[in-house]
């Protein structure tokens, strides 16, 4: 096989040596991108905010045979956020990839404007974005002072589109796309990239406690909603050499919802032309 | 949550008992990505209109090991692309990716171009992948199920200064997508293309590129090159990709972020 032709096209995707920091890793599409990067050779520090799943993913992840810590850690607080950083750089030794994918979907729907209070406004911005910038500001000259690194933040359908009594999911994940591209203009010249996985909707945990109106599979143009496991080959993707040329990009996971937008799925024109 | 995650990664790249087709140009793009599809494991005709290009690209597959099938041909009417496709799910036992990788890049005042040039342009671009979608969708539908992949421009996106009749094709070539994403879904036929930026397939090395003020512009700061998508074809056209389709993934340094 003449795997210097494509630079081992997968080869590329492995992840043997690189040391990915990822927030909120211990519970849904976090837990299984932490489980597909650490089968793709990666050592893994998980941050999130309860011990309990972190330590799961984390046992689980060790016995597999690679390398994983917890760091139980409130990421919407910038000086916490430094502490796990340092914790991670003890234990791993570098940052090679930084996954923000903390985001909050509980209490984020199903408010009109004038019922949404300014605790409820600071929790959702703070935790859907801000959380995204401290963890990127914290890493960010490492990654530049050691002339690469990746930053993948998560952001979803609802950064893409308007949500009815939506304010902070929607916003929140609406900054993360405009963060993705900063960082990217900002870091590429030092070898650093920057994007953005853009999932449609994902059963998991969460999303069952979640007040906002979340689609059907039958409403999806595919018929089905994700599977969680299905975001892990393009995590591994885009934390591996194989996607350095992409940076500044949204890549979008959701069964075909944001290439439709507005029409429902299934609609055909030529079926109300025949009536 | 755990459910099929083991088989997600990393065979999920693999497409060892998938046969591909893949159109082909003289850009020197071909045999990279056709050498990438045989890599994972695909068996890969070559479609196009140069025996030179498509020798090129399927002498890429044989190197990996894998089966080949050489399609010399205008290809000009969905006849022609049925035969192919039939002809190929013959010979190399069956048919589940199509690739249109084949494209004629035009720069021109727009002033200056001509009725004639405008119809080449679109009936090579966008005419040809409509005549291999449905030749290809065809067989797909039929069979439940198949994955499309077009390699177009970040000009679908973006407009450029001499180059209106080119980006209407590419900004074409991107609804196609969309649109045949959607209508083909509950067949299982997904459909999606990736963007390139500013590639070159020969390596000038950095030092050379950035004496070019667009490339000290691009946030990466360097050109693409045709081996920057291999990885991601791969990915679009694998099982791996399950959830993916109607999008069109930007690979141009930085490109799209900046401007």
């Amino acid at each position: 096989m003449d795997s210097a032709r494509t630079g081992g096209v997968l080869g590329g995707l492995r992840l043997d040596g690189k040391a990915v920091v990822i927030t909120g890793g211990g519970t849904g599409l976090g837990r299984e991108m932490t489980l597909a990067l650490a089968r793709a050779g990666a050592d893994i520090a998980v941050a999130g905010r309860r011990p309990g799943p972190l330590n799961d993913v984390v046992s689980e992840v060790n016995a597999m045979g690679s390398h994983a810590i917890a760091v139980p850690t409130d990421v919407t607080d910038s000086a916490a956020v430094a502490s796990m950083f340092d914790k991670a750089l003890l234990e791993l030794g570098r940052v090679d990839v930084l996954v923000n994918n903390v985001g909050i979907v509980r209490g984020q729907g199903g408010t009109p404007i004038w019922d949404v209070t300014d605790e409820m406004w600071r929790v959702g911005i703070d935790t859907n974005l801000s959380a995204a910038f401290y963890c990127s500001r914290a890493i960010a000259r490492h990654m530049v002072e050691r002339g690469s690194g990746k930053i993948l933040n998560i952001s979803s359908g609802f950064g893409q589109r308007g949500a009815r009594d939506n304010y902070m999911y929607a916003c929140g994940k609406g900054g993360i796309v405009q963060l993705t591209r900063s960082l990217a203009v900002s870091l590429g010249r030092y070898g650093v990239t920057s994007n953005c996985i853009v999932p449609g909707f994902f059963p998991t945990e969460a999303t069952s406690q979640s007040s906002m109106a979340l689609p059907r599979g039958d409403l999806i143009p595919v018929g089905r909603t994700g599977r969680p496991a299905e975001i892990g080959p393009l995590a591994v993707w885009l934390a591996s050499s194989a996607s350095d040329y992409m940076t500044g990009e949204m890549f979008v996971i959701d069964g075909g919802g944001l290439a439709g937008g507005f029409a429902p799925t299934g609609y055909a024109p030529e079926k109300e032309m025949a009536q | 949550m755990t459910t099929g995650a083991k088989e997600l990664s990393p065979s999920a790249w693999d497409l060892t008992g998938n046969v591909a087709l893949i159109t082909v140009d003289e850009r020197g793009w071909a045999p990279i990505l056709a050498g990438a599809l045989a890599e994972a494991g695909a068996d890969v005709a070559v479609a196009g209109a140069s025996a030179y290009a498509v020798s090129a690209a399927s002498e890429a597959v044989r190197s990996s090991g894998k089966s080949t099938l050489e399609l010399v041909g205008g290809f000009e009417s969905v006849a022609e692309t049925r035969d192919a496709v039939a002809r190929t799910a013959d010979e190399l036992g069956g048919f589940h990716i199509l690739v249109n990788a084949s494209q004629e890049e035009f720069t021109a005042p727009f002033l200056e171009s001509t009725e004639e040039e405008w119809r080449r342009v679109h009936a090579v671009n966008v005419g040809a992948a409509l005549r291999w979608c449905q030749a290809a969708g065809r067989h797909m539908v039929d069979q439940g199920g198949g994955r499309i992949v077009s390699v177009i421009s970040g000009l679908a996106e973006r407009g450029l200064v001499n180059s209106v009749v080119y980006s209407a094709t590419q900004g074409a070539l991107q609804q196609v997508t969309r649109s045949l994403a959607l209508e083909w879904a509950r067949s299982g036929v997904r459909v999606n293309a990736i963007a390139t930026g500013w590639f070159e397939t020969e390596r000038t090395p950095l030092e050379e590129q950035q004496k070019e003020l667009l490339v000290r512009y691009l946030p990466l700061r360097r050109k693409g090159h045709p081996s920057d998508i291999a990885a991601l074809l791969v990915y679009l056209v694998s099982d791996g990709s399950g959830f993916v389709t109607g999008q069109t993934i930007f690979v141009d340094g930085g490109a799209m972020a900046h401007a």
